[in-house]
């Protein structure tokens, strides 16, 4: 006989086994909260107005350094009349990061990815109501230099001239009061190389094209810039490069054992290799790359490769339960297209968050304005793949609920015929049962605990206004949590659902035990002596 | 109690030890007042270029005097030389201020900025009450008399000008205008300086603005009284903890008008992680709020050995038709919360004119004779009756703006009566 090794080793052994698993899972949440800051940060910036003089020149406007611009009023010319060109030649000017106690500060490569967002205050004049949606053009440069260039320096990075709504309500409408404004998401940087940005802005008003005509008395613009935190990725990279060896490791032992069987490996097995594989993927740690190269791309990169985990961690659990069906069908349940329907959910469902993934932050690439949600098509479109993959989430979870609601019909009618059965057989079974139930209690207990957690997070996040000098820092703690805890559980699954070589010395005696069992079992097609024994087991209960 | 002693007597001798005690130069009394000089001049006057300052500082013809030590720092430090330039024959500034703005240089200009949006909110705020909040440009003291009586007028103008400073600076760091502001005030461990900002980032911006806002606007309550009268003592301690109520209490409404505004930037864009932050309101927000308070402003007694501050358990001006003791009792014992303005005396008349407290009186100011407010003619000429005139009024009208400069007026013509206060 053989089986997996969780069914053949000791209370003793797994027990100690699971207690090592958890205090690496505890390690795991101690780490992000208590060495990891918040995994990210995000500073307003104040735009400085400075004026173009000529006409719309391409030179860069910065804010400090030799050559800076000075700052102007907007208010001063507030009462002028005829200021039309005004307008034109205003550059609000942000020059990132900006300096703290003195230092001036630069962004380093650890920081990973920069997010800009605008955000306009716009007083109200009863004079002059906005609407509550204006669509607004922005003429944006981001511009770029290092340390150790000269202040003038600055390299183009990208521009574009783009349209964005803005929400604009107002409860109080008192003059000077400000609306409240949608914030205007402006762009999306996938890797942070380089020192010191520079974002110049305009807002041109041309009345052919009813461009920025209806903007209300604009008072300050302000960048919000979102980096990650450099501490949090290093303490995230580090965890990628511990448990990637780990992975790797128990990935290669697996796959030995597996071979060292006389039978080609079985459905399951290919899956938990699968598995690991694209958990392998995920724990790869390119971000050292990032250090070195200019990889733009580590955004869509980190997004594809969580799709395909979770493709992975989908696909899995379909096949596990449909393997532990215990039903009578033949040699088919060895193949991955006995699931053609049911994986044709999580297909359908990854697929259409991939090409609303492309659409996003695949354009990003080539232009970082780029966002899908501004035009009224967009939003439609990615709406259309969001809801799909959505309904492709619920397709599979009923697909899913169903297969386990199954399995445990099934384990229910094995359990009352149980005692009537040869021990060998019993055992067999109550292997299968062990097996199954195990996996669903540990898959159970690390879903609820992810929704748990995100479930805090959002609370949390809500208290963060009133609780900053909270002590463990919750955010990088769920997220390195979760993180530690599937790979943890893919790791117990591989080494725990790995074939059982312990008991091979047994098996000559399991046969010899079958015998008379053979003689009952007369009908049943001779099988080599390796199969997986749940595809054995759902054979014999198919005759039960 | 006998704090009706007016204050500026009781202070005069305290000015040589307020202002002797690290910097001398240009601390001077203030030339034609008897009311102290104040920080909230730089709010009326702004600040002079450090270039032109530096020039009468060296040459000695400043508008304050003492600078002898000026010139042999000079030779110490250029930083601190020029630092000195800006900071040292600024008007108003107690020893303890200056401190500040020597650490700061740079943010003198937004402190400067914070007073006027100060002055200018309270102006606007009470264009149409008796008291219009006037000021008095040649006076250092700005206020005169109302900033010492200690009445809800000085509250409020305590509240504004200390929340004013809070939201300039918080803006002039966001601007990168102020280098100098904090990375991480909050927080225990000292994690500052670049490698901390890699690391794990910078405060918000409003902690830094706060909290300079406590240091340099509460420095002149927190030189402690050196006369040798107790009861002097007293009263000064008790004015300052009353300023310093009112300081932070124009503090906690800039923080409780924050708005929070979130971001989600998960995977492909989700919310599974989500970064917040808070932005400034307008302050024609915090003035309104400030008013509010002042409306509900608490009238405070400081009994004797007591350190904390107490509701005055009769206040027959808010509390005249509310203190019978009826579904209003219980209002009573509410104890003082942190954002409330406080006062220790009721405000004086500001119906006449007082040139010896600097109160302007309300004739001469244009009333509405219809209206029922405030403004409305009755309460504002405090029944002296009005004046009437019958003027031509040219204002702009229907305008059409285009963002930034452009405004496009019709000028309408309006004939109307002209109320002013006799």
């Amino acid at each position: 006989m053989q089986g997996t090794i969780v069914e053949n080793l000791s209370g003793r052994k797994l027990s100690v086994l699971v207690a090592l698993l958890l205090l690496a899972q505890v390690a795991c949440f101690l780490i992000g909260g208590l060495i990891a800051p918040t995994p990210s940060s995000a500073y307003n910036v104040l735009g400085t107005n400075c004026v173009d003089t000529g006409n719309n020149t391409p030179r860069w406007f910065y804010t400090r350094g030799h050559g800076a611009c000075r700052n102007l009023e907007l208010s001063d010319y507030k009462d002028q009349d005829s200021k039309l060109e005004m307008a034109n030649k205003v550059v609000f000017v942000f020059q990132i990061p900006v300096p703290r106690e003195n230092v001036v500060l630069d962004y380093s490569r650890w920081q990973q990815n920069l997010i800009g967002v605008l955000q306009f205050d716009v007083a109200y004049h009863a004079e002059n109501e906005m609407d509550s949606r204006t669509i607004i053009t922005i003429d944006a440069k981001l511009g770029y230099r290092n340390k150790g260039d000269p202040d003038d320096a600055w390299k183009p990075y990208a521009s574009a001239l783009e349209e964005r709504s803005l929400d604009c309500v107002i409860d109080n409408r008192k003059t000077d009061y400000y609306y409240n404004c949608s914030i205007v998401p402006l762009f999306e940087l996938g890797s942070l190389h380089h020192d010191f940005y520079l974002l110049n802005i305009r807002l041109p008003v041309d009345h052919f094209k009813h461009m920025n005509e209806k903007l209300g008395q604009l008072e300050n613009m302000w960048l919000i810039t979102i980096n990650q935190n450099g501490g949090f990725t290093k303490v995230w990279v580090s965890l990628k490069t511990v448990f990637f060896p780990f992975i790797v490791g128990i990935m290669i032992w697996f796959w030995k054992r597996v071979h060292q069987l006389a039978r080609p490996p079985a459905l399951l097995e290919y899956m938990l290799i699968f598995l690991g594989g694209a958990l392998t993927l995920l724990n790869a740690p390119l971000e050292y790359l990032t250090l070195y190269f200019d990889m733009p791309f580590m955004l869509l990169l980190g997004d594809i490769k969580q799709g395909i985990f979770y493709s992975a961690l989908l696909s899995f659990w379909l096949v596990f339960a449909g393997e532990h069906m215990m039903v009578q069908e033949d040699n088919r349940h060895n193949h991955l297209r006995v699931y053609w329907k049911h994986l044709s959910a999580v297909g359908v469902g990854c697929l259409s968050l991939f090409i609303f993934d492309m659409c996003e932050r695949g354009i990003q690439l080539r232009n970082p304005f780029y966002s899908i949600w501004v035009t009224d098509i967009g939003t439609n479109l990615a709406l259309t793949f969001i809801i799909l993959a959505g309904i492709s989430a619920g397709v599979y979870f009923l697909f899913l609920s169903y297969m386990i609601w199954k399995v445990f019909q099934n384990i229910s009618a094995k359990r009352s015929v149980l005692p009537g059965m040869s021990s060998v057989r019993r055992l067999h079974y109550e292997g299968v049962i062990y097996r199954f139930k195990f996996l669903m209690l540990a898959t159970l207990l690390c879903a609820a605990m992810t929704v748990v957690g995100f479930i805090l997070g959002q609370v949390a996040e809500g208290r963060w206004k009133w609780d900053e000098s909270l002590e463990i820092e919750y955010t990088s703690a769920f997220f390195t949590g979760v993180y530690g805890m599937w790979n943890i559980y893919i790791f117990a699954l591989l080494c725990l659902y790995a074939p059982s070589h312990k008991k091979w010395p047994v098996e000559s005696e399991s046969h010899s035990n079958s015998v008379s069992e053979e003689i009952e079992f007369s009908r049943l097609p001779t099988e080599p002596s390796e199969i997986s024994s749940l595809a054995s087991f759902a054979r014999k209960a198919a005759l039960d | 109690m006998g704090l009706h002693v007016p204050l500026p007597v009781l202070l005069l001798p305290l000015l040589p030890l307020l202002l002797g005690t690290s910097l001398g130069p240009g601390l001077g009394p203030p030339p034609a007042s008897a009311a102290n000089a104040n920080w909230m001049y730089l709010g009326l006057v702004g600040v002079p270029p450090p270039l032109q300052q530096a020039a009468p500082a060296l040459a000695g013809s400043g508008d304050g005097d003492g600078e002898g030590g000026l010139e042999v720092l000079v030779l110490e430090d250029p930083e601190l030389a020029e630092a000195r330039a800006v900071c040292g024959s600024l008007p108003g500034l107690v020893g303890a201020q200056t401190n500040v703005c020597m650490e700061h240089p740079s943010a003198i200009r937004p402190i400067a900025e914070g007073a006027r949006r100060g002055i200018l909110e309270c102006q606007f705020q009470f264009r149409h009450e008796r008291w219009n909040c006037s000021t008095n440009e040649r006076e250092q003291s700005v206020f005169g008399y109302i900033l010492e009586r200690g009445s809800k007028e000085t509250a409020f103008i305590y509240a504004v000008t200390s929340a004013g400073v809070a939201h300039a600076v918080t803006q002039a760091c966001s601007g990168g205008e102020l280098t100098d502001c904090g990375c991480d005030p909050g927080r225990a461990d000292q994690r500052t300086t670049p490698q901390g900002w890699k690391w794990g980032g910078c405060s918000d911006n409003l902690e830094y603005g706060l909290q300079f806002s406590r240091r340099f606007v509460d420095a002149p309550e927190r030189t402690k009284a050196n006369s040798g009268d107790p009861k002097a003592r007293k009263a000064y301690a008790v004015r300052a903890r009353m300023n310093l109520h009112n300081n932070e209490a124009g503090r906690q409404v800039v923080s409780s008008l924050l708005r929070m505004h979130c971001r989600c930037h998960g995977v492909s864009g989700s919310c599974e992680l989500k970064t917040c932050w808070r932005t400034l309101p307008a302050f024609s927000e915090v003035g309104d709020l400030l008013k509010r308070k002042y409306r509900q402003a608490v009238q405070i007694t400081n009994p004797r050995g007591r350190r904390r501050m107490r509701r005055k358990s009769k206040n027959p001006r808010s509390g005249g038709n509310q203190s019978n003791r009826g579904g209003r009792g219980n209002k009573w014992k509410r104890s003082l919360s942190k954002g409330d303005l406080v006062h220790i005396h009721k405000s004086p008349d500001y119906c006449v004119t007082d040139p010896s407290r600097g109160i302007a009186g309300t004739s001469g100011r244009a009333c509405n004779k219809t209206g029922s407010g405030a403004q409305s003619c009755d309460l504002l000429c405090c029944g002296r009756g009005y004046n009437t005139q019958v003027v031509k009024h040219v204002e702009r009208c229907h305008c059409k703006f285009v963002w930034c400069c452009y405004v496009t007026c019709k000028t309408c013509e309006t004939v109307m009566d002209r109320h002013t206060c006799k």
